[in-house]
């Protein structure tokens, strides 16, 4: 099919182009631009608009370029009379009853309606009558506001809803001239995809709550980005409006790039901009005095905190030698500030206690069948073991959407608590801590055998011939084995397989990549292997192995690490056992956090350092699949405007590599920029992924409840909206993401502890008591206890960390 | 040889709504004749053989639709088109309260020829009546073996489901209809792929008007040469016409293809009331464009009607006499259609309800001399630029009556008033 060619003329110019194309692309591809409004090379056709009706020689009609195909020896016109009437007569037609508020419209100046009314439209109305009147500033969703005065009922937001989200939301109301958008049963416009119908609007009916009236797009400044907003790594561009008090970030927009994002974005990577301005902000180096309590902090200049910490840093180093040090966090660097942490740790402080893993995670790759995205294009089954991705890698579950949904792929999940994908999938059910074992019997039904395995998918299992796609969240290390076995299993069976591990922050896999790991060199160089530490510039045997996140905070609470060095890491909300990491943090060590929010974390510091946010630097990130992206130019820290002096991530670690030892971390951009490249970071290419061989236990921070007994068993769920730090102190974002303080239950665990829908109910583990409200469903197995991570109110890592959870009643009762 | 109903014939007179009534007026004999002796693509052949064509509306030929279904392995649909919405029209409801055998018989008979697993009747949501006479009907025929399991020990099964519309006209439309069996909105899609090709849940579909299927047990019984011999070559058989307006005795009348108009309204409707005389006729329902005094010799079939310039559509001849206001007609029609309009197109969203404010204004004493510009232009804008013919059939009357009476429009326009009125008190 490749070769074939249909030829056409348009206009007069030849053209030839594949069977299917549409007349519209060919005339594109010709030369010929034919205005659109409902057409988006996204959504199938609907042809509704009308905008685009062109001549085909031989048709009595005008026929819609949008929808129709080409065919050998078609002859295409766009500049007849005839043509430019119709488009003229749409144009009037759509502007009757629009109500005209250009000059207030948000849309003014990028909008379609406006931009073909110049070129194609008619000069002045013909209207005599009133315009119709419909309703005005509706409150769609969260996220938006809708005119349906100034609608044109393209549809593609619909469209986009039904067929891409493969939701079914936001609908047509009413018919006719009354028709209008709204949802179905009236319920808000919650999906997390709810932003993208902003940018296919071609008009300005659908508007952001945070951009409505803040600018006019001819004032603003674009800088290309990569959102930092999860593992994803869509394609951004940020739109800063400079005023008096200086620049201000007023929108985050797509810049589609088909590999990862196909012009698509989900509303925490579009809405969640706004702490980059947030008054919140630390402004200031933030010290503990002597001799006062943890939680105590004054503002210092950063030369005291300078001082502050490299003296404290020497102290330990000469009472309890490097073994001494910790330095926890990376996953929010950039690969070169990730690179510059673990070489201030390894080489300047000579130590191997380095983890960017702060959620318990025991990888961030694997390297096993390395996938990339777009393999979920042609997947014929979709294995998802442990992840969410709607809420963790959101952009990507639309593909799995669309494979599942429009493709007829497959899609299987495993874990404790099925994730909410939209689209008919089979849920095979896996306690917490005992993936692997069902994992284990998927790949034995692959050969025959499989206990427990539902016959209808081990039948399918057996049958689809091609290319199997897994996607895993990178927990339980034992997981992680057991897929590589399937994987492998289904490998020798002939059949393609790829693998994707969804990473617990935007750069997991690059700090991963640049040596963020105790047992890991940049490039995926085992830290125990002399050769690679010699080439590195380090002794050829550590002083002592390096330990995990966990290791280094249960030292610390041992009195063993006197010096932890936390950056963007907030380990009070994210790690897994809260009382762990709040007693670390509450040790004798000094503690070191460095941060944009004076998080539940920061504030148990010694010092805090102001870090800046994502737009005030330069560098590149690493996807989920390995990609390695430049980040935006160093544009602006936006805080500009407030009383804020925060440093760079990498500022600071060279600011301290020199204080301590006397001369600059890396000789410059050019030596950073070749050990990138040799750790298989350079621009534009692939990260190399993880030895099967490093998933063991040891590193990995997910406590798992042994033993039966009663109780239920906690098990994390990522939340789009939720986090540690950069959405719970955006004020404006944080107002409006949809987020409860709701744990879930099965029916059967429910009946059994007594409680319906809606309760709130004290939930005990050790001897902490954690409130919430229930809601049933049976998205979670038996047994299971499914707590959102990273919501307000929530502390999900107390129920994670200590052992069975027992449901106490109904709390109004008690309490009442 | 004087013409005898067929699709009629008994109603009035007998309960054909009881099975017993029907079997003995010959009711299913031509379903236990195919299932015994016709393979289903004979009944096909007999149905083109007979030229049959739609009564829907288009005029399709019914055989040659049938024979459009892919022969891929997917299972078909049957989809009988009972939702009767066109202003005029009244033909279907007869044939459903009275006849509904006729029908049940002409479906399976149908469904058995093109091999669908399952039958649909979409019913107008107001025909409560028909409806309770159709779910009667159904459970006599499925007791009596013909609906259900093994039709007559044929082996072949069918179910006939009657699904109840919402009161949309636009789903009168086949994919409109589809779509809403289907559960969505009634909005018509863009053609191709037809109905035939990827129809109800995306399987091959046949839909067809009441009428025409309550014609098919007819000519399975009668032979296609039979039903030929009636009407002209291009639009034989015979046909219900529903004829309202100011005549002597509106109702509906079945008369051969191709009666003239001025036989059906002065032989059959009992003429016009003393001293009127006939001013425009609408001869294919409110989708049509007016004939005139001029055009009553017109004969009724789809090909003549078109020369002359209108529709036959599904047969709804609307007379209106000389005490007519023109004006006032077109905008009680068009407000129809503003109404009615599925609201997907922008020519027929903004244009019918633009034509319905200007006519309200003129008709109003409001009229400016500008809007006759823009109502000459309107229908242009709007006609054959939609994804269904919803947009054309909505200016239909204009156009024509903007031609023929012009003079009723500027005279609205110019003193504000009617004329007619003058006629009236004449
Ligand atoms: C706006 C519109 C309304 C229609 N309404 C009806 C209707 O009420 N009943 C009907 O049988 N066909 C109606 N049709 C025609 C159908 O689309 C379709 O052609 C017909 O059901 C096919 O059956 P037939 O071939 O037996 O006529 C309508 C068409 C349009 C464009
Ligand atoms: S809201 Fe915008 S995208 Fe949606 S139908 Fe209206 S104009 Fe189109
Ligand atoms: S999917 Fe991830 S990278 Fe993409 S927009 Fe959302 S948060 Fe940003
Ligand atoms: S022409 Fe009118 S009724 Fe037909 S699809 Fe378009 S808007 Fe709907
Ligand atoms: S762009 Fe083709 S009809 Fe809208």
């Amino acid at each position: 099919m490749s070769g074939e060619r249909v030829s056409l003329t348009i206009d007069g110019r030849a053209v030839q182009v594949p069977p299917g194309t549409l007349v519209l692309d060919a005339a594109r591809q010709a030369g010929v631009e034919i205005p659109v409004f409902c057409s988006h090379d996204q959504l199938d056709p609907v042809a509704v608009c009308r905008i685009c009706l062109v001549e085909v020689e031989g048709s009595r009609k005008l026929v819609p370029a949008c929808s129709e195909r080409v065919r050998e020896g078609m002859v295409v016109r766009t500049d007849t009379p005839q043509v430019a009437e119709a488009r003229k007569s749409v144009l009037e037609f759509l502007l009757i009853n629009h109500p005209l508020d250009c000059p207030v419209c948000d849309k003014g100046g990028e909008c379609d309606l406006q931009d073909l009314t110049y070129q194609y439209g008619p000069a002045l109305s013909r209207l005599a009558d009133a315009k119709m009147r419909k309703p005005k500033a509706v409150d769609l969703g969260p996220f938006i506001v809708l005119d349906e005065e100034r609608c044109i009922l393209c549809r593609r937001c619909t469209r986009f809803d039904h067929q891409v989200a493969q939701e079914r939301t936001l609908v047509v109301g009413q018919r006719a001239h009354e028709a209008l958008i709204t949802t179905a049963e009236g319920v808000p416009y919650a999906s997390v995809f709810s932003g993208n119908t902003i940018e296919l609007c071609p008009v300005g009916a659908l508007t952001s709550k945070f951009y409505r009236f803040r600018a006019r797009p001819w004032d603003l400044v674009r800088v290309d980005e990569i959102c930092h907003g999860c593992p994803v790594g869509c394609h951004i561009q940020l739109h800063f409006r400079a005023n008096v008090e200086g620049a201000r970030l007023e929108r985050v927009v797509s810049r589609p790039f088909e590999p990862i994002d196909d012009g698509w974005l989900c509303d925490r990577g579009r809405f969640n901009y706004g702490f980059v301005q947030s008054p919140e902000r630390i402004a200031q180096p933030l010290v503990r005095p002597l001799g006062a309590p943890r939680g105590t902090l004054v503002p210092t200049s950063w030369e005291e905190a300078f001082r502050r910490v490299v003296g404290r840093l020497q102290e330990v180093l000469a009472t309890q030698g490097p073994q001494g040090v910790g330095f926890i966090g990376g996953g929010r660097l950039t690969n070169e500030e990730a690179y510059l942490l673990q070489r201030l740790a390894r080489q300047v402080v000579g130590t191997e206690n380095v983890d960017h893993r702060v959620a318990g995670e025991a990888a961030a790759s694997l390297d096993v069948a390395p996938g990339r995205i777009t393999d979920l294009d042609r997947a014929a089954v979709i294995l998802v073991v442990g992840a969410h991705p709607g809420q963790s890698a959101p952009v990507v579950d639309l593909r799995i959407r669309r494979a599942a949904a429009r493709q007829g792929a497959l899609l299987l999940t495993l874990g404790p608590v099925d994730p909410e994908l939209r689209v008919p999938h089979q849920f095979l059910p896996a306690a917490p801590g005992h993936l692997a074992d069902r994992l284990e019997a998927l790949a034995q039904s692959l050969a025959g055998g499989g206990e427990g395995v539902p016959p209808r998918v081990a039948q399918e299992l057996h049958e689809r011939e091609g290319l199997l796609v897994a996607l895993w969240d990178g927990r339980e290390a034992a997981a992680g084995r057991a897929l590589a076995a399937f994987l492998q299993t289904w490998q020798a069976q002939g059949r393609e397989a790829r693998l994707l591990v969804v990473g617990d922050q935007a750069n997991s896999r690059g700090a991963e990549a640049a040596g963020l790991r105790p047992d890991l060199l940049p490039g995926y160089r085992l830290a125990a292997d002399p050769e690679a530490r010699r080439q590195a510039g380090l002794a050829p045997e550590p002083a002592a192995p390096g330990l995990s996140t966990q290791a280094m905070l249960e030292h610390a609470v041992a009195g063993r690490l006197g010096f932890l060095y936390l950056v963007g890491a907030n380990l009070v909300e994210t790690f897994p056992d809260r009382a762990l990491a709040t007693a670390a943090l509450e040790s004798e060590a000094f503690v070191v956090v460095q941060d944009l929010f004076l998080t539940e974390t920061a504030r148990l510091a010694d010092v805090v350092l102001p870090a800046a946010p994502f737009t005030a630097r330069a560098g590149h990130l690493t996807n989920l699949e390995g990609r390695v992206q430049a980040t935006g130019p160093r544009s602006t820290d936006p805080a500009a405007g407030l009383p804020v002096e925060a440093w760079t991530d990498g500022q600071i670690f060279e600011h301290l590599g020199e204080a301590l030892q006397g001369r600059p971390l890396v000789a410059g951009a050019g030596e950073l920029a070749t050990a990138l490249a040799a750790a298989g970071l350079g621009s534009g290419t692939f990260a190399g992924a993880l030895p099967v061989a490093l998933l063991h236990e040891a590193s990995d921070g997910s406590p798992t409840p042994s033993g039966s007994g009663e109780g239920l068993v906690a098990a994390p769920l990522p939340t789009i909206h939720g986090g540690g730090g950069t959405s719970r102190f955006d004020r404006a974002y944080g107002e409006r993401r949809p987020l409860a303080a709701v744990v879930y239950l099965n029916p059967e665990d429910a009946q059994r502890w007594g409680v319906v829908p809606g309760d709130r109910v004290g939930l005990e583990a050790g001897d902490g008591v954690v409130e919430a409200e229930v809601q049933v469903t049976r998205r979670v197995m038996a047994g299971v206890l499914g707590v959102p991570r990273g919501v307000p109110g929530l502390a999900w890592n107390r129920l994670t960390g200590a052992g069975r959870v027992r449901v106490r009643g109904r709390l109004l009762e008690e309490v009442g | 040889m004087a013409f005898e109903p067929v699709l009629t014939r008994g109603i009035g007179e007998l309960d054909l709504t009881d099975l017993k009534v029907y079997r003995a007026q010959g009711g299913y004999q031509a379903l236990e004749k195919a299932l015994r002796e016709l393979a289903p693509g004979d009944v096909v052949q007999m149905v083109t053989d007979s030229g049959l064509r739609g009564r829907g509306g288009a005029g399709f030929p019914a055989g040659k639709k049938w024979s459009f279904l892919p022969d891929d392995g997917r299972p078909r649909y049957l989809v009988c088109n009972a939702d009767e919405s066109e202003p005029g029209t009244f033909k279907d409801r007869l044939l459903i309260e009275h006849h509904p055998h006729q029908l049940i018989e002409g479906i399976v008979l149908a469904a058995y020829a093109v091999q669908a697993v399952q039958a649909f009747i979409y019913l107008r949501g107001e025909f409560l009546e028909g409806y309770r006479v159709l779910q009667r009907a159904l459970a006599q025929a499925r007791d009596a073996g013909y609906v259900g399991r093994n039709i007559l020990g044929s082996g072949f099964d069918l179910e006939i489901v009657v699904h109840r519309g919402a009161g949309a006209y636009i789903c009168g439309e086949e994919t409109g209809l589809l779509s809403s069996l289907q559960g969505g909105r009634g909005e018509p899609r863009l053609k191709p792929p037809f109905p035939a090709v990827a129809g109800l849940y995306g399987m091959p579909t046949v839909v067809n008007n009441v009428e025409t299927l309550s014609c098919v047990p007819h000519i399975v019984a009668r032979g296609p040469e039979w039903f030929r011999s009636i009407g002209p070559e291009t639009s034989p058989g015979p046909k219900i016409f529903s004829v309202s307006g100011h005549v002597v005795r509106p109702g509906n009348y079945e008369l051969p293809m191709g009666v003239p108009l001025a036989e059906l309204i002065f032989e059959h409707a009992g003429g016009l009331r003393p001293g009127r005389r006939v001013k425009a006729v609408l001869p294919g329902g409110g989708s049509s464009p007016a004939l005139t005094a001029d055009h009553l010799d017109v004969p009724l079939d789809f090909d003549s009607v078109a020369q002359a310039g209108s529709m036959l559509g599904s047969g709804a001849v609307m007379v209106l006499d000389d005490t007519t206001c023109i004006v006032k007609a077109a905008y009680v029609l068009a407000r129809f259609f503003a109404a009615e309009s599925c609201g997907q197109c922008t020519p027929c969203r903004e244009g019918t309800s633009w034509v319905a404010r200007i006519l309200g204004r003129i008709e109003a004493g409001q009229g400016r001399p500008e809007d006759l510009e823009v109502l000459k232009s309107l229908p242009g804008q709007m006609a054959g630029r939609t994804i269904c013919p919803f947009s054309d059939a909505s200016v239909g009357f204009l156009s024509s009556t903007l031609i023929h009476f012009e003079d009723e429009y500027l005279a609205h326009i110019e003193r504000g008033a009617c004329q007619v009125r003058e006629v009236r008190s004449a």
